[in-house]
């Protein structure tokens, strides 16, 4: 060949530095964000530890406990959004199931027959909301912004408004809620559902199918994958996901309510995008989920630590949101 | 060509008849084929000929309102895709949705048969195995390193490559590519029209979709023109001329 073309051949195209390779996973960019955030934080309150209560035990039982809740959600809603789809109505699906646990333990039945009654409730919203939404063609974000409203009224008839006193037996809440050697239960709760998303995601049929009807859904039809059925089961892990936030946090406070849970489902959105979930479906980790719903009551920690009025939360979710989605956007134009 | 000349008598496939209409509107008017093994089958026409009816009637996504399909000597019922894939062997390759972009191509190699364990659980093990196997052998893709690279990262032709290999690695018989030369650069069409030459020489055969005519007459060994929803020719490549399969395809 040419030896002009062999030499403009072989200086065409460079090697990704590291940088490059980690910043090109779908959680890349806020694993690098939250690493350094984690090192700020430990500098600081290594250094003023009086005003900078990071590292204390209060405040690392503060995080743990609150992580798990929106963490729960951020996975069902995650893998529902790499399926191409979302969930407005978990907030509903939250209380109402967890309402049902608590009254059918009030009404003499075993407490994981509660359990189960929640989850089953779960599973049918998330079926109902896949099922409209498949079949009918219809956006997700309508169908679940109508049933949203539908099953928070659904709860407020169960409950008739009135709050129900959970008073489980010693060994549920302590499985739930519980302490074990020092670390809260929840959170150990949010890191076994985590890792079990993982194996859905990256060792199952099912996670290379939410990836393929989320990426693509006439490819994923062309080559013989069942879209409607595979985004059903992503609307009922979603619910499911919701339900079990539900009795974890229902069985700490030992009060069922049907209180509306207001922007629930946006935070759980957030947190997905903040760990790199495309909006449009078929990109995104469980790493990624992990850290967004992390990164979240980070902010909303240090927030406070440092006695920064509330609304700087907010400020930086919005901003997080934006300059994230952006930063995709123009990392895409530039590969 | 000897070779070719004597398996051409009983052909891999043949439809006969084939008639579909919408409405007043007669897509196809009763059409027959013939695929013979190892061989690159033409399928040309203009726009609007009846090609896209032709090929979903092949690929099983809608029914015939007659015809019937002859797999080697034997009449087989294609009701759905899974018939058209399994009992008649097409495996049929679309222009643009071949594969999910945002995904690895191990993930896409495996969409929809994956290796499983029961239960559902992936054998991740075996699948990484069989794709380097499919990349490295099947198909020599120049550039791919990695089964873990995303479909989005390859260029036109390495996704196309990907997308033959998958369908040749699954063993079908008859490769149905629809337009696969059509968004490519001339090397990536060549390595393309290679590819197809080689799976029908290794005893296989290729379906050509194109109105290309150039990249048609390239690759293949019979050429059926299709127009207003009729064969209007059908013929090897030896009984006729770029400038008569112009003429047919202009005229009509």
């Amino acid at each position: 060949m040419n030896t002009a073309i062999e030499k403009a051949a072989s200086t065409r195209y460079t090697q990704k530095s590291w940088l490059d390779r980690v910043r090109a996973h779908p959680a890349g960019n806020v694993s690098l964000i939250f690493l350094g955030a984690i090192a700020i934080c430990v500098v600081i309150s290594l250094a003023v530890p009086d005003q900078f209560r990071f590292l204390s035990t209060a405040n690392v039982n503060v995080l743990t406990r609150a992580i798990p809740t929106l963490g729960i959600t951020a996975l069902g809603m995650g893998l529902l959004m790499i399926s191409g789809e979302f969930d407005l109505s978990i907030g509903a699906t939250f209380g109402l199931s967890s309402y049902v646990m608590v009254l059918c333990y009030s009404l003499g039945y075993p407490v994981l027959v509660g359990v189960a009654a929640a989850l089953a409730i779960a599973a049918v919203i998330g079926f109902i909301n896949g099922w409209i939404t498949v079949y009918y063609g219809i956006p997700s974000f309508i169908t679940t912004l109508g049933t949203l409203f539908i099953f928070r009224s659904g709860a407020r008839l169960v409950s008739q408004n009135k709050p129900l006193m959970f008073a489980p037996p010693e060994w549920f809440e302590f499985m739930t809620v519980g302490k074990f050697m020092g670390i809260q239960m929840q959170f150990v709760w949010f890191l076994v559902l985590a890792g079990l998303s993982w194996l859905i995601l990256n060792r199952h049929t099912l996670g290379n199918h939410f990836f393929a009807v989320g990426g693509n859904p006439m490819a994923a039809n062309q080559v013989g994958i069942n879209v409607p059925r595979t985004k059903i089961a992503a609307f009922v892990w979603c619910a499911l996901m919701a339900a079990t936030a539900g009795v974890l946090a229902i069985t700490r406070v030992k009060t069922a309510t049907t209180d509306p849970q207001v922007f629930m489902e946006l935070e759980a959105i957030a947190a997905c995008v903040m760990g790199g979930i495309a909006l449009t479906g078929g990109r995104g980790s469980v790493v990624g989920i992990v850290i967004g719903a992390v990164m979240f009551h980070l902010v909303k920690d240090v927030i406070l630590l440092a006695r920064l009025p509330g609304f700087y939360l907010d400020l930086f979710v919005g901003l997080v949101i934006v300059f994230g989605v952006t930063l995709n956007q123009v990392a895409k134009k530039r590969y | 060509m000897m070779e070719n000349a004597a398996t051409a008598t009983t052909p891999l496939l043949s439809i006969q008849g084939v008639a579909k209409s919408y409405g007043h509107v007669r897509a196809l008017q009763g059409v027959d084929m013939n695929i013979y093994r190892g061989e690159v089958t033409g399928l040309l026409g203009d726009n609007g000929a009846g090609k896209s009816t032709l090929i979903k009637i092949l690929s099983g996504i809608i029914r015939p309102d007659t015809g019937k399909f002859i797999r080697e000597g034997k009449e087989i019922s294609v009701q759905s895709r899974r018939d058209s894939e399994e009992i008649a062997g097409i495996q049929t390759i679309y222009q643009d949705i071949a594969l999910v972009k945002s995904m690895s191509i191990l993930r896409n190699i495996f969409a929809g048969r994956e290796e499983r364990y029961p239960f559902g659980f992936l054998k991740m093990k075996k699948m990484r195995e069989t794709a380097m196997s499919i990349l490295n052998e099947h198909v020599k893709i120049a550039g791919i390193t990695s089964p873990d690279l995303l479909v989005e990262e390859l260029s036109g032709g390495q996704a196309q490559a990907v997308a033959i290999a998958r369908a040749v690695h699954f063993q079908r018989d008859i490769l149905l590519l629809d337009e696969p030369t059509s968004a490519l650069s001339v090397r990536e069409t060549n390595k393309v029209l290679a590819i197809m030459r080689d799976i029908a020489e290794g005893g296989r055969s290729c379906v050509f979709v194109t109105h290309n005519l150039y990249h048609a007459y390239q690759v293949c060994d019979r050429f059926v023109v299709v127009s207003h929803g009729t064969v209007v020719k059908s013929v090897r490549k030896e009984e006729t001329s770029l400038d008569e399969l112009t003429a047919l395809i202009m005229t009509h």
